[in-house]
């Protein structure tokens, strides 16, 4: 695809350089959440910013009996609540309209990839979208499987260059039902085929993580067991089910987060410097990283002494008084699922041997925050006996306040030596005024040029698993008890016994 | 609603004292200073009202130390010193940015203005060169300003004589300067050039961009560079040389040839009313059909289209979007990019050679 651009002589000047070829998008689960609030959004942000091609099509496909006109009708309440261009004038939603088409069927049914196949044909026609296919998978992951067979059944994923498949989160439920699902989508389509969504590694922040270490070369020195006496990476969100009680009580927060988005984010802070910026690359390196990675429990692997879990109770929300998790609609009395998870990981490789790495994530937290924090090891001599020095700290935050700060020691003015450790501040939105894209766009734009850098690899995935799989299991053998958090605290007091047994404590965010 | 609030009132002080007066502000307000480069600005007028809405929108998006100068009837150099702050943060936990007005009298001698400028920047910093008035090379303000800066930006819509203006800046841009120029009516072109692209993007679409027989480009009054900066880029990508021209109704006939084959490009002038928009180009392949690149909406807002008849039919609308070349939004876009366009300097230069031929 990109070798066609490049046959394109007007392309090389032109400000948008990563454009894509002609493509139609299949979304299976159109009818769902996902499609009205970011997909489409998110194609027709491209489209007001002239990244999507001429010839583009979008094709939703999903149960609900629904016309051509009433899905778009649909899409259309979709883009003017969530998109960053709602205030497009009339006539682009129309353009884009116009390449919007639907088609209802049972996911089951080969007769639906039947007429889905004839249609696609016609979008051909009208919109000129050269055979070129771009299938989101976004239905439940049940069904996965058996839209890959009936893609390939239907002839539809023979040609690696012309069909791209993108598989959405959960991919697999533990280490044994990714493996399947890899063996599936191998079986019918080629890697390089495959885009595995984790809109975690769209976010700009997460981007400039990679550009923060490799394009700097003041920090890539520091970044080691040599300087770094721990890390600490947490993801905390105020917000409770949000309706999704029947994904939540299935997944937990283990599946839901730490699989997927903080281990991408273990990944990128943890991994060598790659030979190059190409996604083989990239996601070696970070396939490297998991391979290394190892729940630390100590002597024996005493899960206790490295996770701990736990369950919101009953709290507050700001100034709104929130039920806890059992009592949330649509979840069992009695329900174990875990809401908060906290961990302390090793890597056992040169760079990071004995620097601890604790994760934390949770819902009903006190304040949205995910931040990457490096904290640096002591001064080795204690010059100013009257003054302990607070240890330096790197903190990478993703939101909010995207930026990076550094704190280290200053004097305080005045006649005798007084340390106060202060911070110098770097913010994305001080110094970047523009208005950053979603990580969706980034992602679809991504996909449509054929570059899978932020995307997940079928060994990424399945290393991610395993490193969390000894968690899942020592939970369903009740090797951790649950414990329960107030709905507006910073999570249980098990969880800062877990990085107070190491003399350290979680930072105050 | 303006995208920033003042910090302080602003305060005309004697120019020696600019620095300590931005101390006073900083100190006393309690806000944060934030810079990424050095601003100055030309401006051939007093901005009515303190700041002006441009430079302030710029400088909420792009944190700057904004020096900006004007001609003055007044006797040597004076100068009035401010700070504001972006209107979504307010004045509090804000990061701000300093704005300095100096106005220069006709007998200010260059060389005191120099200094002072010099004194000014914010060290170790890139240093950004606004021109924002018609350009003459030899001018020596122009040079002086030029002289400490990384990057010119400036608009070759405003070039009051082009045939002249334009081949004088592309000497210097030939001639190796170690500056980046940044041409905000280049920048203005870029959905233009973007969806032109994109229309033949498609394997199947290609072949009439390889077998051009004939461009008819038609332009509003006021917005003859901006389709000639069009017209070039166009024929420099597509490898067609320029050959001869000769007069026609309202315009030019040029003829441009690629080995054997000839391209002939109508350029003409139309009355504004016929035209939405700033020009419309018609690619004409006789064996493929033709393409047609039109603005539907007013000026520079609204919609772009593309209309593709002949093989391969298909109808699409792109946005501009109405903000999008807004002054302020293509200086923003100028200010991030710091690279040479060097396709850019390919097009001027071969414009350049055309105006030569024209008006020899």
């Amino acid at each position: 695809m990109i070798r066609t651009l490049a046959e394109n002589p007007l392309r090389d000047s032109s400000r948008s350089e990563r454009g894509a070829a002609p493509v139609v998008m299949v979304i299976f689960g159109a009818s769902g959440d996902l499609t009205t609030r970011k997909l489409i959004p998110a194609l027709f942000d491209l489209g007001c910013e002239r990244r999507l091609p001429s010839q583009f099509a979008v094709v939703g496909l999903s149960r609900s009996p629904l016309s051509h006109e009433e899905f778009r009708e649909r899409l259309k309440v979709g883009v003017h609540s969530f998109a960053r261009n709602e205030d497009a004038p009339p006539q682009v939603w129309d353009s884009f309209s116009k390449g919007v088409f639907y088609h209802s069927g049972d996911l089951k049914d080969p007769q639906t990839y039947v007429q889905l196949k004839e249609l696609l044909a016609q979008v051909d026609k009208e919109r000129g979208t050269a055979g070129r296919r771009l299938f989101y998978l976004s239905t439940s992951p049940n069904y996965f499987p058996i839209i890959l067979e009936q893609l390939s059944q239907a002839g539809m994923l023979q040609d690696p260059e012309t069909s791209k498949v993108i598989i959405e989160k959960p991919f697999g439920t533990d280490l044994e039902t990714a493996q399947a699902l890899n063996q599936k989508v191998l079986s019918v389509a080629k890697e390089r085929q495959v885009y595995r969504i984790d809109h975690y590694l769209g976010k700009e922040t997460v981007q400039n993580l990679l550009v923060f270490r490799f394009g700097n070369a003041i920090f890539e020195p520091l970044w080691n067991r040599n300087h770094l006496s721990h890390i600490q990476i947490t993801v905390s969100e105020t917000v409770g089910l949000e309706g999704r009680a029947g994904y939540y009580e299935e997944a937990g927060v283990l599946k839901d987060m730490v699989q997927n988005h903080l281990m991408q984010l273990l990944c990128l802070v943890c991994m060598e410097p790659p030979v190059a910026f190409d996604a083989k690359s990239v996601r070696d390196e970070k396939v490297k990283v998991l391979k290394a990675l190892r729940l630390d429990g100590g002597v024996g692997g005493d899960l206790s002494r490295s996770v701990v879990r736990g369950q919101y109770a009953q709290g507050w929300a700001g100034s709104v008084q929130v039920p806890g998790y059992r009592e949330e609609p649509q979840v069992v009395k009695d329900s174990t699922t875990p809401t908060y998870v906290a961990l302390k990981f090793a890597i056992d490789n040169w760079r990071w041997k004995g620097v601890p790495i604790y994760l934390r994530t949770g819902k009903r937290l006190t304040k949205r925050v995910s931040e990457i924090a490096l904290q640096f090891k002591d001064v080795p001599q204690q010059l100013f006996p009257d003054e302990a020095p607070s240890p330096n700290v790197l903190a990478l935050r993703i939101q909010p306040d995207q930026g990076v700060s550094l704190r280290f020691e200053a004097k305080r003015p005045g006649p005798k030596i007084q340390m106060q450790p202060v911070n110098m501040d770097f913010r994305y939105g001080s110094a970047f005024g523009m208005e950053t894209p979603e990580a969706y766009e980034r992602l679809l734009l991504d996909c449509m040029v054929g570059d899978q850098t932020l995307f997940t690899r079928a060994d990424e995935v399945e290393e991610a698993w395993r490193v969390v799989m000894p968690v899942l299991k020592g939970w369903q053998e009740n090797k951790v008890p649950l414990t329960f958090y107030e709905s507006g605290s910073w999570g249980p007091a098990e969880a800062d016994q877990l990085i107070k047994q190491d003399g350290f404590r979680w930072r105050r965010l | 609603m303006s995208a920033v609030v003042p910090l302080s009132d602003v305060q005309a002080v004697p120019v020696t004292s600019i620095e300590q007066q931005l101390s006073h502000i900083w100190s006393a307000a309690g806000a944060t200073r934030a810079a990424t480069f050095n601003l100055i600005i030309y401006r051939p007028e007093a901005p009515v009202g303190g700041l002006d809405q441009v430079v302030g929108v710029v400088t909420a998006q792009n944190p700057c130390r904004a020096i900006v100068l004007f001609p003055s009837a007044e006797e040597g150099l004076s100068a009035q010193v401010g700070a504001y702050c972006p209107a979504s943060g307010g004045k509090s936990a804000s990061v701000c940015c300093e704005y300095i007005t100096l106005q220069v009298g006709a007998n200010a001698p260059l060389g005191q203005l120099k200094s002072l400028l010099l004194s000014l920047l914010i060290p170790d910093l890139p240093v950004v060169l606004w021109w924002d008035a018609p350009i003459n090379v030899n001018e020596p303000l122009f040079r002086n300003l030029e002289d400490l800066s990384e990057r010119l930006v400036f608009d070759s819509a405003q070039l009051t004589d082009p045939m002249k203006d334009l081949p004088a800046l592309a000497a210097r841009v030939h001639g190796g300067s170690p500056r980046v120029f940044s041409d905000l009516n280049w920048s203005r072109l870029s959905p233009w050039r973007e969806l032109t692209a994109q229309a033949f993007d498609a394997p199947s679409t290609r072949e009439a961009l390889f077998s051009l027989n004939r461009v008819d480009l038609q332009y509003a009054k006021g917005s003859e560079n901006e389709a000639w900066l069009y017209l070039v880029w166009l024929t420099s990508r597509l490898e067609w040389t320029y050959k001869s021209h000769e007069a026609a109704e309202n315009g030019l006939l040029l003829h441009f040839f690629k080995g054997e084959a000839q391209l002939d490009v109508n350029f003409q002038e139309v009355p504004t009313s016929e035209e939405q928009g700033p020009f419309s180009a018609h690619l004409v392949s006789n064996q493929f059909g033709t393409t047609v690149i039109r603005s539907s909406g007013e000026g520079h807002h609204g919609c772009l289209m593309i209309d593709m008849e002949g093989k391969g039919t298909s109808q699409v609308c792109q946005i501009a979007p109405s903000d999008e070349n807004s002054l302020e939004q293509l200086l923003s876009h100028d200010l991030y990019t710091r690279k040479q366009d060097l396709v850019w300097e390919e097009v001027v230069v071969a414009i350049a050679q055309i105006y030569r031929s024209i008006d020899p």
